[in-house]
């Protein structure tokens, strides 16, 4: 008995030890990025381990005092060790990298996926490989709902629902161009073989990037690189049929798993005169090349990349579109075969445009717990761009604009990610310079100016629901112009001495010098939903009140646009024009055959103090009388829609329509906008069999109806015929006929990482002029077109 | 610890360049006060009309803005031999046409008169394909109101594709191709 009792005792008293010695350990584990709990998380202490429960939670009993290598791991996770001395009871909360190895894929599709309730269509790179000859204006033509703006062949800049220049940003990388893109005849200073993806943002709810990109934003992407240790690239070689062209280009990336990333290529394209069906256009033969680095190191949690791009472009203009004066235009308009035709040559003579650009940017991140991920750019832009006129004699050898642009921007940006909500907040800092040299001995186009520019903004993403989530965003933007310009005294005492005098210096003889400070505040709000009931459906709506600043161009341009045979004249009293813009999206996937997905974008804008050219009146000049178009502002109404779909037949065979219009009135003057995109259609069939080495073939049709709505304004001019005064309309109003052109590409892996395609556009040699182009009045566009290229990649 | 370090030092390294681009940005602003008159523009054109019978020279001066054009007598029957002069402002630059020769012509149109037109240019503004520009013009005048509010127009064209001396209607000279740089309207009368 006693000895029962001693047992007893003693196995008591060892479990009263071995209780006062042992220990629980429990706790949660979560994502650290937004807190989500994580299930099925493998927690081991030693002997002990766990797995982690559908709420996060786990629990080690009866864990002996002492010290252990506590370690977590988790599929798609980065594994967690730490140290643990174990001697009382732990509750413990553990975060863990979730999507670490996944960071390509996450992020990548985080651009695409959490676009919330903005209109984004993309062109990914499979899309810009097969393009890799086109500039960016020509190759975003692609998309529904974008068109293109051209002055020729090689300056196009992008049309987003009837909105361009000043109007639509281009982020290359997260920078902003500057580079005088108020021009009609400025084409964007880019080389789409730099980026991995290009979304179209369409309408203004993309309050992050700036408050001027009422039109919508084109987001150039590089790629993200894989923390491996590799060696990648690719060489792409070229050859166009229209202009005898010739192209090269080269791509190094190489990747070390510790996160850094060394990537460096460039380009060289030359062509010379291009072609119509039926006649050589006289200097319209270009130079294109490129040249990029960047260096970076990234981790999950923090990261840096250091990027430099440059491109350089030599582009003739069309001999026949340089017009003396109204007359000339009459005579060029109504020529059939145009005079400037010729033979073909490789000489880039004046009229000429010579543009570099340069983009220096320095960023990096980190993410924090409590805030979430703070990122820093820092970038610097130099343009330099001379245009070459025909000039008398020896002053032909001088450009008549050389402006220097060079602009810094500084942002700072935290994003705050949770399970149900995100908070973007930033700040934009910017001051640019615009340096207009004299030595041109021609007048300024703009006048020097410094601008300095600051923003802050925040956008707010909850999630309603499983299947709602509601956005919403504001900004504010302070901008200032400080500028140098000349003015003639009679226009300076008829137009603003009431005004401002406050800006005037001095006079030397006729001419005013003035110093006008101007200062702008915009303040922009956009709000959302987004509807997926399904992984079949979604809905996405959007409101957004966008302001933006006038231009320099809007505010002084001043004097003869030669091209265009007008004189253009600013006014420094525009104020900021507002849009207020309704979009809608409605994307419907289908079980129909191998899949039928079919989006529409309807969109509808009210704009006020909407920035406009109007005819205004006529000037003498030595060269003749020539129309007088000023910058006004106007009551403007834009709709439309965009249709996509995209059908799947089988595995192999699909098919791919876009359809776009747009309708643009002038409410203050009761009439239509000039430049709408008319109703376009493109038909594509896709062949593709990735068991023939590769081989796809894809056959499209683009038809582009006559825009028959178009403001009327037209010049008279005064001939002599017979003895007698005639006077004769020249019509730079009425669009050309609608066209119809069919474009083919084909193309397959010839060996083991060596591609060859073949794209031919206007199979038919189709003779069509575009309604966009404002070569139209002079010449037609291009004929056929075969571009043939071999891609290694390694 | 030591790649910390390296990537710092990068940091620093970047940044002063990126920051020495900024420093250009300064330079310039000195001249920005400086007018940008164009120095190709032509502001007037002046005609030196000499009666070939009496060697008595009249001028007449045709200038953008200024109002009505003047009015040049000719008497029917007589000869003038006409030289052309262009300024700009207060300066004679027909040299800087002279000197680029090649690149222009002149067309002369009497649309109510009749009027014989001979040019005499010298060597100094005859082109390398023969035509003269037209800066030194014969005029014969037949009728100069053979129609009501008899007139001149001269236009300089630049950079024409071909030009021909010829009677072209009732122009004397036609282009094709090229830019009208000028032109100038002139009344006739008795």
């Amino acid at each position: 008995m006693k000895s029962i009792l001693k047992m007893v005792f003693f196995l008591l008293g060892i479990t009263f030890i071995s209780a006062q010695e042992t220990f629980t350990v429990s706790g949660t584990v979560q994502d650290f990025h937004d807190r989500t709990l994580l299930q099925n998380a493998k927690i081991q202490m030693g002997n002990y381990s766990a797995f982690s429960d559908s709420k996060g939670k786990f629990t080690l009993k009866n864990v002996k005092k002492g010290n252990y290598t506590l370690s977590v791991s988790h599929p798609d996770c980065e594994p967690f060790k730490e140290q643990l001395k174990i001697e009382e009871n732990l509750n413990i909360s553990l975060t863990l990298e979730h999507h670490a190895q996944n960071i390509e894929t996450v992020t990548l599709h985080g651009n695409h996926k959490n676009n919330g309730s903005m209109v984004v269509k993309t062109l990914d790179k499979s899309d810009i490989e097969k393009n890799a000859t086109e500039n960016l204006g020509n190759l975003l033509s692609k998309i529904s709902g974008v068109s293109t703006l051209k002055t020729g062949n090689d300056i196009a800049k992008p049309i987003i629902h009837g909105l361009y220049g000043s109007r639509i940003s281009i982020l290359n990388n997260g920078v902003k161009l500057a580079e005088q893109e108020w021009g009609v005849e400025h084409a964007p200073n880019v080389d789409i073989n730099n980026f991995q993806h290009i979304d179209v943002i369409k309408g203004a709810s993309a309050l992050k990037y700036g408050s001027d990109a009422i039109g919508g934003v084109v987001v150039l992407e590089p790629q993200i690189f894989p923390k491996k240790d590799t060696l990648k690239g690719s060489v792409n070689l070229f050859g166009i049929s229209n202009g005898r062209g010739l192209g090269l280009d080269v791509d190094l990336v190489k990747t070390w798993k510790s996160g850094w990333v060394v990537k460096s290529g460039g380009s060289i394209k030359k062509h010379g005169d291009q072609q119509t069906p039926d006649y050589n256009l006289k200097n319209t033969g270009a130079d294109f090349s490129s040249f990029n680095f960047t260096l970076q190191k990234n981790s999950f949690k923090s990261g840096f990349s250091f990027d430099y791009y440059l491109t350089d472009q030599n582009i003739g203009i069309y001999r026949g579109s340089h017009i003396g004066n109204t007359e000339d235009f009459y005579n060029a308009i109504n020529s059939g075969t145009p005079v400037y035709t010729g033979n073909f040559s490789y000489d880039i003579d004046n009229p000429k445009q010579v543009i570099e650009h340069h983009i220096a940017k320095i960023s990096g991140f980190k993410r924090f717990e409590n805030i979430g991920k703070v990122s820093a750019t820092y970038s610097f832009q130099y343009n330099h761009r001379q245009e070459f006129d025909i000039r008398r004699g020896e002053l032909s050898q001088l450009p008549s604009l050389d402006l220097t642009l060079m602009t810094h921007q500084f942002n700072i940006n935290d994003l705050l990610e949770r399970e149900k909500f995100s908070l973007e907040t930033g700040i934009d800092a910017g001051f640019q310079n615009n340096y207009s040299d004299p030595a041109t001995k021609a007048r300024r186009l703009i006048p020097n100016y410094d601008k300095y520019s600051a923003g802050i903004y925040s956008v707010f993403k909850y999630k309603l629901s499983q299947s709602l989530n509601a956005e919403a965003g504001a900004r504010f933007d302070y901008n200032f112009y400080d500028v140098t310009k000349w003015f003639d005294k009679s226009d300076w005492e008829k137009r603003y001495q009431e005004l401002y005098p406050q800006f005037y210096v001095r006079t030397n003889a006729n001419r005013i010098l003035t110093r006008p400070q101007l200062d702008y505040q915009n303040l922009s709000l956009n709000a959302g939903l987004e509807y997926h009931p399904s992984g079949n459906f979604n809905l996405k709506f959007n409101y957004a009140k966008a302001s933006r600043t006038p231009n320099i161009a809007e505010l002084f341009s001043d004097g003869l646009h030669h091209s265009a045979a007008v004189i253009e004249i600013g006014n420094m009293s525009l104020k900021n024009e507002t849009s207020h813009q309704f979009n809608l999206v409605a994307d419907a996937k289908f079980d129909v055959l191998k899949g039928l997905q079919i989006s529409l974008n309807p969109y509808f804008s009210i704009n006020k103090n909407f920035i406009n050219e109007i005819p205004t009146g006529v000037q003498n000049t030595i060269r003749g009388v020539f129309p007088v178009w000023s910058y006004q502002q106007i009551d403007a109404t834009i709709f439309g829609a965009d249709l996509d779909i995209d059908f799947h037949f089988n595995d192999f065979l699909s098919y791919r329509g876009r359809a776009a219009y747009v309708y643009g009135q002038d409410e203050t003057h009761n009439e239509p906008l000039i430049l709408m995109m008319p109703i376009n259609f493109s038909n594509a069939l896709q062949f593709s069999k990735k068991e023939w080495s590769g081989f796809y073939l894809n056959v499209e049709n683009q038809i582009f109806s006559d825009q028959k709505r178009y403001p009327v304004h037209n010049a008279e001019v005064t001939f002599y015929e017979n003895g007698e005064e005639v006077r004769k309309t020249v019509d730079f109003s009425t669009p050309p006929k609608s066209y119809s052109v069919w474009n083919f590409q084909v193309g397959m892996d010839v060996a083991k990482n060596f591609s060859a395609g073949l794209v031919v556009n206007n199979a038919f040699n189709t003779s069509y002029k575009d309604y966009l182009n404002r070569m139209r009045f002079f010449a037609a566009d291009l004929g056929r077109n075969f571009i043939l290229n071999f891609r290694y990649r390694f | 610890m030591k790649n910390k370090v390296n990537q710092n030092k990068l940091i620093s390294l970047f940044t002063m360049i990126i920051l020495s681009f900024a420093v250009f940005s300064c330079q310039r602003d000195n001249d920005a006060a400086q007018d940008d008159l164009p120095q190709e523009e032509l502001t007037d054109i002046i005609l030196n009309v000499k009666n070939l019978s009496t060697q008595e020279i009249k001028s007449y001066n045709y200038s953008v803005g200024a109002g009505s054009a003047p009015v040049i007598k000719l008497e029917d029957g007589k000869s003038y031999e006409v030289q052309t002069v262009y300024m700009n402002g207060d300066e004679d630059v027909t040299d800087e046409i002279r000197d680029a020769k090649d690149e222009h012509f002149m067309i002369f149109d009497f649309p109510k008169s009749m009027i014989n037109l001979t040019r005499e240019d010298p060597a100094s503004s005859t082109r390398t394909d023969g035509a003269k520009v037209g800066l030194l013009t014969k005029w014969e005048v037949v009728k100069v109101e053979n129609s009501s509010s008899p007139l001149l127009k001269i236009t300089l064209i630049h950079e024409p594709v071909s030009v021909n001396e010829a009677q072209n209607g009732t122009a004397w000279g036609s282009v094709t191709g090229g830019e009208t740089d000028a032109e100038a309207v002139f009344g006739l009368g008795n």
